[in-house]
C-alpha cells in the first residue's frame, strides 16, 4: 500500500503533464482567439481555414514525403552500419564510435547553416567544386536535398537500435553462414538483419515519427525555394494573419498530433511483439566478428564517405564561417581571417 | 464626471502635500519627482526586439544616472513579445515597458486598451507623426533601403531610385535571376508592413516593382540577418526594403556591403514604445521613456546603438536631421496611427498576400 500510493501520485502527475497541455491544444484548435482571451468563442474556422488553405496541403504533401524518404535512407544504412560495426573485423571500428553520434549531438539548425556556407549556390565546397568541374550538380535548398540530409542525419538513431540488438544475439548462426561460403554481405542480408528486424520494424517507426517533426532543416533549407512541411507551415502560421494565430496554430498542431500519436500506440504494440518473438535474450557468450576479407576497405570507405557528408562537410563550414568575417563568390578567404567572432566583437 | 470618493481625498492629499511642502500643484510631474518616485520603486522590466549589445547602451547609461533602478530587458522576436504581453497581462501583469519595431502590432496593443499616457518636456520633442494619444511613442528613425554585394555590382549600375531598381532587375534579368532578396510578407509581419507601404507611396510604380521582382524569381526570406548573409556571400546580389541601420552596423565590419537609401522616396520605421496600462512600476517606465526620448538617450541611439535618432534637435550622419540633410523630401516615415490596423484585418491581409503570390510568385 505505502508502495502502490507514490507511485498512483507519480502516474497522475505525469498524466496531468502530458495529457493537461495537450487537452489545451486541442481546445484552443476549436477556439477563434486566444484561449485566455474573454473574446474566445467555441468554432471550427481554424479547421475551415487550414483545410482551404494549398499551403497546409503541399506541407502535408512534404511532410509525408520526408517522412518516408527519412526512412527508406536511414533504415538500411543504419542496419548494415550497426552490421559492420558490431559484427565484423573492420580496421578502426573503436575509433569510428565516437564520430557516428556526432549527427545526433549536433543541432539540426546548426547543421542546416553549416550545409548552407558548404553546399549552397557559393558555398565553400560548392565554388571549389565548380571551379574544378565547371558547375555544381546539386541544388542544396530543394526538396530532395532535404530528404537525403534529413536521411542521412538519422542513419545514427537506426544504428543505436540496432547495434544493441545485434550485441544481444550470439554470433554462432553467422558463424555457420561463414563457414559453409556466405559473403559478409549474404550474412549481413539474409542472416544478422532478419534477426534484428523487430528493433528495425521500431526503430523505423520512431524515425518515421521524427520525420513528421523534423523542423529545424526545413525552416533552413526550404526556406529560400518556399518548401513547407507541417512544422514550418506551423511556424509560418505566427505571422500570416499579422497577429499570432494561436487557434490555426493549434488546429496544425492537433493533425499533427493525430498522425503521432497512433504512432507512438503503434510503436507499443511492437515492443510487445519483438519481446515475444526474440528467442535468445540476454549476452550470448561466443561473440566473434566475421573476418570482412578484401571487402574491409570497402565497407571503411563507405562509412568515411557517409561521415564525410553528414558530419565533415557541415561542421567545416561552420568551422570556417567563424573564422571569416565576409565569405562566398569573389572573396579571397585568406584575407578575411579573423577572430573577431570569438572576442564577442560583431 | 466620474471622481470617486477615495480619488477626491487623494486629490486633497496631494494638494495639501504640495501646499505643505511649497511646491507648485503642477499637473507634470518633475523630473525629479519622478525620480524618486521610480527609484522608491526599484524596478523596471522590459521587453524589447532590440538586440541586448544594443540595448545594453542605453541600459548602462540609464543605471548610472539612476543606480537604484534594476533593469530587467528581455529581448525577444516581435511575434514573441506580442504573445507574452498579451497573455501575461490576461494572467495579471507583463512588462511596465515594450519596446517594438512592429508598428502595427503596438498600436494594436495600445489601440486595444494595454497602454497608459504619458506627458512630459521630452515627448513634446516627437514629430507629431511619432506620438500617438501620449500613449505610443516613436523612438528611432531607421531609414529602409537596398542593401547589395559591393564586390559584384559595378557602381555604374547600383540603383539609386525605385525606378532604377526596376530597370537594373528588367534590363540585366538573367544576371539577377534568384539573386535577389526581400522580407516575406507572409513570414515576416515587418517585411508585410514594408511593402504594403510601398503600396501606398508609390501606387503607380506598385505594379512594375512586383513585375521586376516576380521576373527575376525573388527569394524570400524571414529574417534581415539571413538576407544580409546572402547578400554578402554573393548568393543574392542585391536586397529589398532592408533596414539600413542593421546594414550600416554589418558594413562597418564588412566591406562588401554597400547600402543606398533611395532618393525618391525612402520609407522610415520607428521602433514604438508604450507604457503598461498595468505597469507593476509605472513611474520608472516613464523615467525609462523619458530618457529613451531625451537628448543623450537619443545621442547614444544614434552614435552607440547603430539606430538613428528621431529627435530632431540630436545632429549628427545617423539621425533624422542628417538624413534630411542629405535625402530632404524624399524620408516617408511611417506615421504612428490607427492607419498601421488596416492590414490587421483579416480579409484584407490575405487578399493582399495574394496578390502579391499570384504578381510575384506566379502562384
Amino acid at each position: 500500500m505505502l508502495q502502490t500510493l507514490p507511485r498512483r501520485a507519480v502516474v497522475a502527475l505525469l498524466a496531468l503533464s502530458v495529457f493537461f497541455p495537450l487537452g489545451l491544444v486541442i481546445y484552443q484548435s476549436v477556439l477563434s482567439g486566444p484561449f485566455f482571451m474573454p473574446a474566445a468563442a467555441l468554432s471550427l474556422e481554424s479547421y475551415a481555414f487550414i483545410v482551404d488553405d494549398p499551403d497546409f496541403w503541399q506541407a502535408a504533401r512534404n511532410t509525408i514525403a520526408v517522412a518516408v524518404g527519412m526512412g527508406v535512407i536511414a533504415i538500411p544504412l543504419g542496419a548494415i552500419l550497426a552490421f559492420i560495426m558490431v559484427r565484423t573485423d573492420l580496421p578502426g571500428r573503436k575509433w569510428l564510435e565516437m564520430p557516428i553520434m556526432i549527427p545526433i549531438f549536433v543541432s539540426p539548425v546548426v547543421l542546416g547553416f553549416g550545409y548552407v556556407v558548404s553546399l549552397g549556390p557559393v558555398g565553400f565546397f560548392s565554388v571549389w567544386f565548380a571551379e574544378i568541374f565547371g558547375s555544381v550538380p546539386w541544388n542544396i535548398y530543394s526538396l530532395t536535398s532535404i530528404i537525403i540530409i534529413a536521411g542521412l542525419t538519422h542513419v545514427p538513431h537506426v544504428y543505436l537500435y540496432s547495434s544493441s540488438a545485434l550485441r544481444n544475439l550470439g554470433s554462432d548462426v553467422e558463424e555457420a553462414a561463414r563457414l559453409t561460403g556466405a559473403s559478409p554481405f549474404r550474412v549481413a542480408r539474409d542472416v544478422s538483419i532478419p534477426m534484428v528486424s523487430p528493433a528495425l520494424l521500431y526503430v523505423g517507426v520512431l524515425v518515421f515519427f521524427l520525420g513528421f517533426e523534423i523542423f529545424g532543416l526545413p525552416l533552413i533549407l526550404g526556406d529560400p525555394e518556399g518548401h513547407l512541411v507541417l512544422t514550418t507551415y506551423l511556424y509560418k502560421l505566427t505571422n500570416k494573419l499579422g497577429t499570432p494565430s494561436y487557434h490555426l496554430m493549434a488546429a496544425v498542431a492537433t493533425c499533427i498530433i493525430a498522425v503521432t500519436f497512433p504512432l507512438v500506440l503503434l510503436q507499443r504494440a511492437l515492443l510487445k511483439t519483438a519481446q515475444r518473438f526474440v528467442a535468445m535474450k540476454g549476452k550470448s557468450a561466443r561473440q566473434r566478428p566475421l573476418a570482412l576479407g578484401p571487402w574491409k576497405w570497402l565497407a571503411l570507405a563507405l562509412i568515411l564517405a557517409w561521415l564525410f557528408v553528414t558530419v565533415v562537410v557541415p561542421v567545416a563550414g561552420i568551422a570556417l564561417r567563424s573564422v571569416v568575417s565576409s565569405w562566398g563568390q569573389g572573396v579571397n578567404l585568406l584575407e578575411v581571417l579573423t577572430l573577431d567572432h570569438f572576442h564577442g566583437k560583431r | 464626471m466620474n471622481i470617486t470618493r477615495r480619488g477626491l481625498l487623494a486629490g486633497f492629499t496631494a494638494v495639501a502635500l504640495n501646499a505643505a511642502l511649497g511646491l507648485a500643484p503642477a499637473h507634470a510631474q518633475t523630473t525629479a519627482e519622478l525620480a524618486a518616485a521610480a527609484q522608491k520603486e526599484g524596478k523596471l522590466v522590459i521587453y524589447g526586439v532590440t538586440d541586448n549589445e544594443q540595448a545594453n547602451h542605453l541600459i548602462r547609461e540609464f543605471r548610472s544616472m539612476y543606480p537604484a533602478i534594476n533593469i530587467e530587458y528581455s529581448n525577444m522576436s516581435t511575434t514573441e513579445l506580442y504573445n507574452r504581453f498579451i497573455s501575461e497581462t490576461a494572467a495579471g501583469s507583463s512588462a511596465d515597458v515594450t519596446w517594438s519595431s512592429a508598428m502595427d502590432l503596438q498600436i494594436k496593443l495600445v489601440n486595444d486598451g494595454y497602454a497608459q499616457p504619458h506627458k512630459s518636456a521630452e515627448t513634446a520633442k516627437l514629430p507629431e507623426w511619432a506620438n500617438w494619444k501620449n500613449e505610443a511613442f516613436g523612438t528611432t528613425y531607421e531609414p529602409i533601403g537596398f542593401v547589395y554585394n559591393k564586390r559584384l555590382i559595378p557602381a555604374a549600375d547600383v540603383p539609386q531610385t525605385h525606378a532604377d531598381f526596376i530597370k537594373l532587375l528588367s534590363t540585366q534579368t538573367d544576371k539577377f535571376k534568384g539573386k535577389v532578396n526581400t522580407y516575406d510578407p507572409e513570414k515576416s509581419g515587418v517585411g508585410f508592413m514594408l511593402v504594403t507601404q510601398d503600396k501606398q507611396v508609390n501606387a503607380a510604380g506598385f505594379a512594375d516593382l512586383q513585375k521586376a521582382l516576380g521576373a527575376v524569381q525573388v527569394k524570400v526570406q524571414a529574417s534581415t540577418g539571413t538576407m544580409m548573409e546572402r547578400i554578402a556571400s554573393g548568393e543574392n546580389l542585391i536586397g529589398y526594403n532592408l533596414n539600413a541601420a542593421y546594414a550600416l552596423t554589418r558594413a562597418q565590419k564588412d566591406p562588401s556591403i554597400g547600402i543606398v537609401m533611395p532618393k525618391d522616396y525612402t520609407l522610415v520605421l520607428s521602433r514604438v514604445m508604450f507604457i503598461a496600462r498595468k505597469a507593476k512600476n509605472p513611474n520608472a517606465a516613464k523615467l525609462w521613456l523619458d530618457f529613451v526620448l531625451s537628448k543623450k538617450g537619443q545621442e547614444i541611439i544614434a552614435n552607440k546603438a547603430d539606430l538613428y535618432a528621431i529627435r530632431p534637435d540630436v545632429e549628427g550622419e545617423t539621425t533624422a536631421s542628417g538624413l534630411r540633410k542629405q535625402l530632404g523630401d524624399a524620408l516617408r516615415p511611417v506615421a504612428i496611427n490607427t492607419g498601421l490596423l488596416t492590414y490587421l484585418d483579416q480579409a484584407k491581409r490575405l487578399e493582399f498576400l495574394k496578390q502579391w503570390n499570384s504578381a510575384v510568385k506566379g502562384k
